[in-house]
């Protein structure tokens, strides 16, 4: 209706345009319409060829006319220009050119199908045509958006997801229909529980955890069922896998006495957790049918009589938890004489004493004993009286004459009842056999004769008693200038002092004096003038001094 | 004269104040037997006639006390402190210039029959 309206407005306006005009030619084209054809005609004015544009997509196709228009001026509506291409759908306003196609997907599914052609179309081909070859597989139906894919499927009967049989070409879409698989291989095509077939390496058929080795397959789902696996469980192998009770494998002793230790040889038997029952794993059972002992134990001595006195036999004993009494590892209170009686156990060497005074004779005699020798049988010998019960003991002797303690003489062998009868002493060596107060030789080193308490050197041996009797000394006292005179004690330096005033001059006198010097003598030898009383120092000798000692 | 070494005729020659000395002997002797076996000796010149002094020795030269005859009394003094050496020198002279005013006891470490200085004493009568 706009283009209609345009049209005749166009009409009108060349109606206006063209007045007056007297349409020369006499074409008739004059009445009310401007004629391109007179020759007054305006410049502005010209011939253009349409084509009929039905669908007013631009393009025209079927009947043309030919129209006087003004430059630039625009077709009639449900027309255009003719000279191009034809419109190749005069009623589709979408669609007025051919256009190459090489892809085709007909059920809209988006997998095409590879075709080639033209199709009328507008700026872009139609829904279900590419320009382009497509990719990839093509789609297998192209009538059905369900179905684009071609597969090979197989029967699958139990619907476990897994086929079986020959496999056939099936256009599916994205799921696999049901009563097919894509994937074959059903070990059991009539078992929707096993499809898969599986590798085991041990069997464990009684469920108790233990497994024996047994490589084989088996036909399942997807994983092994219980009693079947790869790995070995605990206490494999099972030593019996029919008896749930019964998996692991003990190497044990027969303990037929029950007492928790067995004998070998080890045997193999077949059981539960526990330790069967009459078996041990220890195998040191001394005594198989004695349940009270099981054990072996080691000893060094034996105390066969309970004594605690032992002889010395090592061994081994069967027993139970503790040594037995009589086994022992160390030697108890000592050597048994006698293991075989409790009574009698310590050796004691005596012997005999026929006249009862304590004293043996004859050789020596061992007695087992039971701490104590028999009677008549001591345990000293060597009685030189054997049937004198008075005498028993042989001594040396020496007569002691004087009576000091020490005898003289040869010594004399007596049996006496073990002392020297009076008179009779056991050191001999007197010095002086008849003087009480000497016996013995003592050295000296000094003498002092005349009583002064002043000694002289003089070395030697006395028989003397106790001490050295006087005048001998072991110990110097002075030196006595002369020892005949207690008197003069010593030796002395002497200076003759002429003056009287204590102190003399030389030249000096070695005298042997008494406790102080003689008159006329001094010690002191330095007076400067022995002639005056009153002068004993020189002052010129005391410079000399100072002078030395400076 | 005599040649004195280590013995008990020097000691016995001194009488005088000879017990007060043997409690000095005790206490060199116990010195010197821990120092191994060595013992110590005393001698009292009442008189010194002479004296010499080398690097090596001192030599007294007089009469001991209680003694009748000059002795003489090699004191070994090497490797001594010079002021001890010198004061034993001083000592000796002293006694040399006052004969009789003093006494000149001398200790000494006898070891091997070797008389070694220990100390010098004046004493005034």
């Amino acid at each position: 209706m706009t283009m209609t309206r345009a049209f005749l407005a166009a009409l009108l306006a060349l109606a206006a345009g063209c007045a007056g005009d007297d349409d020369g030619e006499g074409d008739g084209d004059g009445a009310g319409v401007h004629d391109c054809d007179d020759p007054g005609r305006p410049a502005w004015l010209e011939w253009r060829e349409l084509v009929r544009d039905d669908d007013l997509d631009g393009v025209g196709a079927g009947e043309t006319r030919r129209e006087c228009l003004s430059v630039g001026e625009p077709a009639p509506g449900g027309w255009v220009g003719a000279g191009g291409p034809l419109d190749c759908a005069p009623l589709d306003s979408s669609a007025w050119t051919l256009t190459a196609f090489l892809g085709r997907d007909g059920d809209r599914d988006g997998f095409p199908v590879p075709l080639s052609g033209e199709i009328c179309a507008g700026d872009v081909l139609p829904d279900g045509y590419l320009a382009g070859a497509p990719e990839g597989e093509p789609d297998c139906d192209d009538r059905d958006d369900g179905r684009w894919r071609q597969v090979e499927l197989f029967a699958d009967a139990d619907r476990d997801g897994f086929g079986a049989g020959e496999s056939e070409p099936r256009c599916i879409g994205a799921f696999v229909p049901a009563g097919a698989a894509d994937v074959d291989g059903d070990c059991a095509p009539d078992l929707a529980e096993a499809w898969a077939l599986l590798d085991y390496a041990f069997r464990d058929a009684d469920g108790d955890g233990a497994s024996v080795a047994e490589e084989s397959q088996l036909c399942t789902g997807g994983w092994l069922p219980l009693g079947y696996s790869t790995a070995p469980g605990p206490f494999s192998p099972d030593c019996d896998d029919g008896d749930d009770a019964r998996y692991r494998l003990w190497s044990v002793f027969p303990d037929s006495d029950g007492d928790g230790f067995g004998v070998q040889p080890a045997q193999s038997v077949c059981a539960g957790p526990a330790l069967p029952a009459g078996y041990s794993l220890f195998w040191t059972d001394c005594a198989a049918e004695d349940p009270a002992r099981w054990r072996t134990w080691s000893y060094a001595f034996r105390d066969a009589d309970g004594d605690t006195y032992t002889i010395a036999q090592a061994g081994r004993v069967c027993a139970g938890g503790a040594r037995p009494p009589g086994y022992r590892t160390d030697a108890g209170a000592g050597p048994d004489c006698e293991d075989g009686d409790a009574a009698v156990f310590l050796a004691l060497t005596g012997h005999v004493d026929a006249d009862g005074d304590g004293h043996g004779a004859g050789d020596a005699s061992t007695y087992c004993t039971g701490g104590t020798l028999p009677g008549g049988v001591v345990a000293g010998g060597g009685d030189c009286a054997p049937a004198d019960p008075t005498a028993h003991t042989a001594l040396v002797s020496f007569v002691d004459g004087d009576g000091d303690g020490i005898g003289a003489g040869a010594p004399l062998t007596q049996c006496t009842d073990g002392t020297r009868p009076p008179g009779f002493v056991a050191e001999g060596g007197d010095c002086a056999p008849i003087d009480a107060a000497a016996w013995r030789m003592l050295a000296h080193g000094w003498v002092d004769r005349d009583g002064d308490d002043r000694t002289l050197a003089e070395s030697g041996q006395v028989c003397a008693g106790a001490t050295l009797p006087p005048p001998y000394r072991d110990e110097p006292s002075g030196n006595d200038c002369d020892d005949a005179d207690p008197a003069l004690l010593g030796w002395a330096v002497l200076y003759e002092d002429g003056d009287g005033d204590e102190v003399g001059a030389g030249p000096r006198s070695v005298l042997c004096i008494g406790a102080s010097p003689p008159d006329g003598q001094s010690i002191h030898g330095d007076d400067a003038d022995d002639q005056d009383p009153v002068i004993q120092t020189d002052g010129e000798d005391d410079d000399e001094l100072d002078l030395i000692l400076s | 004269m005599h040649r004195l070494a280590g013995s008990r005729w020097v000691m016995g020659r001194w009488a005088r104040g000879y017990r007060a000395m043997k409690r000095v002997i005790a206490s060199l002797l116990l010195v010197a037997a821990m120092a191994g076996t060595a013992f110590a000796d005393v001698f009292v010149f009442e008189t010194v006639d002479e004296f010499d002094h080398t690097s090596q020795v001192q030599r007294f030269r007089g009469i001991l006390q209680g003694g009748a005859e000059p002795s003489e009394l090699d004191v070994r003094v090497t490797g001594y402190p010079e002021s001890m050496t010198t004061s034993c020198e001083r000592m000796a002279l002293m006694a040399m210039a006052r004969p009789g005013r003093y006494l000149l006891r001398i200790t000494t470490t006898v070891d091997n029959q070797a008389h070694y200085l220990e100390v010098c004493r004046l004493i005034r009568r």
